[in-house]
């Protein structure tokens, strides 16, 4: 405490006052400029710091708490100043200076030290352009960011949609596999996966069970060569012709070919069997698809044997028609050549008995040789019209488009003869050009209307017309008398051979002519009818069929036949 | 040599109708000489001087030959076409003169150069009328080929 007060109040000093002489102006001007430098130097660390409080970020700041105390020590000088004018405490004022000058000193040198470095900092417009290009540098950075962020987002999307993608996937996946087994387990095949490395079955259906009669873990534990006979039909063994289809399908061709297999009974099936790789790395499948071909075998066979018993009797029954018709041929030919001769001779020879014996001959004897030479010509008249029918059977169409009003022109012009000293009414409609054998046409008219003249005999005055009406079934043509006629009852008879409705000596024929026009008919593919009544006339129907281009005549045919 | 004599061979089987076809061949036309040939084979050696018909009794040839179809041993078709391809007779009218009037006949026949095609009628009124007329019309009024003279009468 004795030092503090002799620090303070040393004893022996005077006060500074007396320096100035108690001069009241010069004191007063020492004591207010000393108090207000040092007010203002005890002010100015505080707002120091309060910046270096404030702004933390200002690099050096403990510079500022140097700046700090150097002021506040200068200002106490100060203070001190205004304390020794009235008291002459110069020891504490030393003392204070002394440690001014210490912080003083420390100051200088930190600030020279510092100084460098102070100069390195940048300036305000520097710091605004970094500012700047700071912010730019934040601007783009979030710009990055958000297209970043979006990047970030469409990825995510993404993922989830190619997830449900492969959950989908995999879902239709195994659908698929369930749908496959499915086909594969209900297929009406046999189907067998085969590991070519084992030779043994890895998989198979439940027709290959009941095919080959086993269980499925029965077939699993086999191959093809245990479930066929030794030998295959065509006389290879099994394991090397089943070797052989196999390295087909190992080089991706995919065969089909019959196979024998046995089943556990040991019955024998035909098989149609096809084989395909199945694509599948590393390991040698092939997946065989078998047929149970017995029924289709048997069927097979049955057409064989159908067939093969068709041809023969299609064969025998050719033989037989062409030995009839040749049999016919060679009759119709003998019947030509022979059987107009003696005919040809009694009536020859009577007429020479009458030519040169007649005057001899008592006259019922001639009239005898006009029977026998009547009858002759009869005969002959039988024999003609029967190769006439014979020939309108065998013989071909000659088809051709026809105008039949000029052959009923030409027929009726050639009935003349018949016709002559009768009134005959012609009654002539317009007939169609129709495609036919004029040859054959001409002879249907010719015994249609020959017959028409022949059953007017009795009428004073014939009609006979010709026309053509049209039916449901196309154009007919017909030719109705007023003759005689006949009962309905008889109709059936009417185009039968050597049928005659009428006697002989009523009116004569041979019982062929219809017979014949029903026979050329059927060859053009038509049809007549016949409708009558006993004395009311006759009238005949008839039509020619569907157009002649169903019955073509081969040229060569044609050009024989001319 | 020229063959002179028989102005027709008359080939046909049949003595019933040799006698009606000579009957009326006579009837009404001066026919001076009519050679029958019974057979295919007769008529032959008779037209190519053979067998019976050999050396001394080989004889004329035909202005006309009458040709049934249907004959024994060789038959009209056959008899027609040797005719027809020998040189020496192919120029003598044939007719043929049969029953048949069958379209294999006639084509047979008109193909092997048949010059006529008679059917014989049943009717010997008509028989007799068609007789006369291809006499008349064969001998009288178609003219006949010049008779070849260098190589007749050698065997053919």
């Amino acid at each position: 405490m004795q030092f503090l007060r002799n620090l303070v109040f040393p004893a022996g000093f005077m006060p500074h006052g007396y320096c100035y002489l108690w001069t009241p102006g010069l004191i007063g001007l020492h004591v207010a400029s000393d108090s207000l430098i040092a007010l203002s130097y005890f002010s100015i660390p505080l707002t120091l710091l309060h910046i270096a409080r404030k702004r933390r970020d200002i690099p050096f700041s403990w510079m500022f708490l140097c700046f700090g105390a150097f002021i506040v020590a200068c200002g106490s000088t100060h203070l001190l100043e205004v304390w020794t004018i009235w008291f002459p405490s110069y020891w504490l004022a030393g003392g204070v200076k002394a440690a001014t000058a210490a912080v003083s000193v420390v100051t200088a040198i930190l600030l020279i030290s510092v100084t460098p470095r102070a100069l390195a900092l940048p300036g305000i417009d520097w710091l605004m352009e970094i500012n700047q290009r700071l912010s730019n540098e934040v601007e783009r950075r979030a710009k990055a960011e958000s297209s970043l962020r979006r990047v970030s987002e469409d990825l995510e999307e993404r993922v989830a949609e190619r997830t449900a993608e492969l959950v989908a996937a995999n879902q239709s996946l195994r659908e698929s596999e369930l749908r496959y087994r499915t086909i594969v387990e209900h297929a009406p095949e046999a189907i067998v996966v085969l590991d070519l490395a084992s030779d043994r079955f890895v998989d198979l259906n439940q027709n290959a069970e009941r095919l080959f009669g086993m269980t499925r873990d029965e077939l699993l534990r086999v191959g093809p060569v245990e479930v066929s006979p030794p030998y295959q039909p065509d006389g290879r063994p099994s394991n090397t012709a089943a070797r052989a289809e196999l390295q087909k399908a190992l080089d991706f061709r995919t065969p089909r070919f019959e196979w024998t297999h046995r089943d556990s009974s040991g019955r024998e099936i035909p098989c149609e069997i096809s084989l395909v790789r199945l694509p599948l790395s590393g390991r040698a499948l092939v997946r065989g698809s078998i047929l149970d071909i017995s029924e289709r075998k048997k069927s097979i066979e049955e057409i064989h044997r159908l067939n093969a018993e068709l041809e023969l009797r299609v064969k025998q029954r050719t033989a037989q028609l062409e030995a009839a018709n040749r049999d016919l041929e060679s009759f119709t030919y003998s019947v030509s050549h022979d059987l107009r001769a003696p005919l040809r001779h009694v009536d020859g020879f009577s007429r020479i008995l009458v030519d040169e014996f007649g005057s001899q001959l008592p006259p019922g004897a001639l009239v005898h040789i006009d029977r026998v030479r009547k009858a002759t010509a009869h005969m002959g008249h039988l024999v003609d019209d029967l190769l006439n029918l014979a020939r309108v059977g065998r013989g071909m169409l000659t088809v051709v488009p026809t105008d039949l009003n000029r052959v009923v022109a030409e027929t009726i012009a050639a009935l003349e003869a018949d016709a002559r000293g009768r009134k005959i009414d012609w009654r002539i409609g317009r007939l169609s050009t129709v495609e036919c054998d004029p040859g054959l046409m001409r002879q249907v008219f010719s015994n249609l209307l020959g017959n028409a003249v022949k059953f007017t005999r009795p009428r004073e005055s014939a009609v006979i017309e010709i026309g053509e009406i049209q039916t449901d079934g196309g154009a007919e043509i017909f030719v109705r008398d007023n003759g005689v006629g006949f009962a309905m009852k008889y109709a059936d008879k009417l185009f039968q051979v050597f049928q005659r409705l009428h006697r002989e000596d009523e009116f004569e024929g041979t019982g062929v002519g219809l017979a014949i026009v029903h026979r050329i008919l059927q060859k053009h593919g038509g049809t007549i009818r016949a409708e009558s009544s006993p004395g009311n006339g006759a009238a005949f129907f008839f039509s020619l069929g569907p157009p002649r281009a169903a019955i073509a005549v081969p040229a060569a045919v044609l050009k024989d036949a001319e | 040599m020229i063959r002179q004599g028989a102005e027709i061979l008359l080939v046909d089987d049949s003595a019933a109708d040799v006698e009606l076809t000579l009957h009326a061949l006579k009837e009404r036309a001066p026919v001076s000489d009519v050679h029958v040939a019974r057979d295919g084979e007769e008529a032959l050696n008779f037209l190519f001087c053979l067998g019976d018909y050999e050396g001394a009794a080989c004889r004329p040839l035909p202005q006309l030959i009458l040709l049934d179809l249907k004959l024994p041993k060789v038959d009209g078709i056959a008899v027609l076409r040797r005719v027809k391809a020998d040189r020496r007779t192919r120029s003598i009218p044939v007719i043929v003169l049969t029953s048949s009037g069958e379209d294999r006949d006639l084509l047979a026949t008109y193909e092997l150069g048949a010059n006529s095609y008679i059917q014989k009628p049943v009717d010997f009124d008509r028989f007799r009328e068609t007789v006369y007329t291809l006499g008349e019309y064969w001998l009288r009024m178609n003219l006949a080929p010049p008779r070849e003279r260098s190589n007749s009468g050698e065997p053919g």
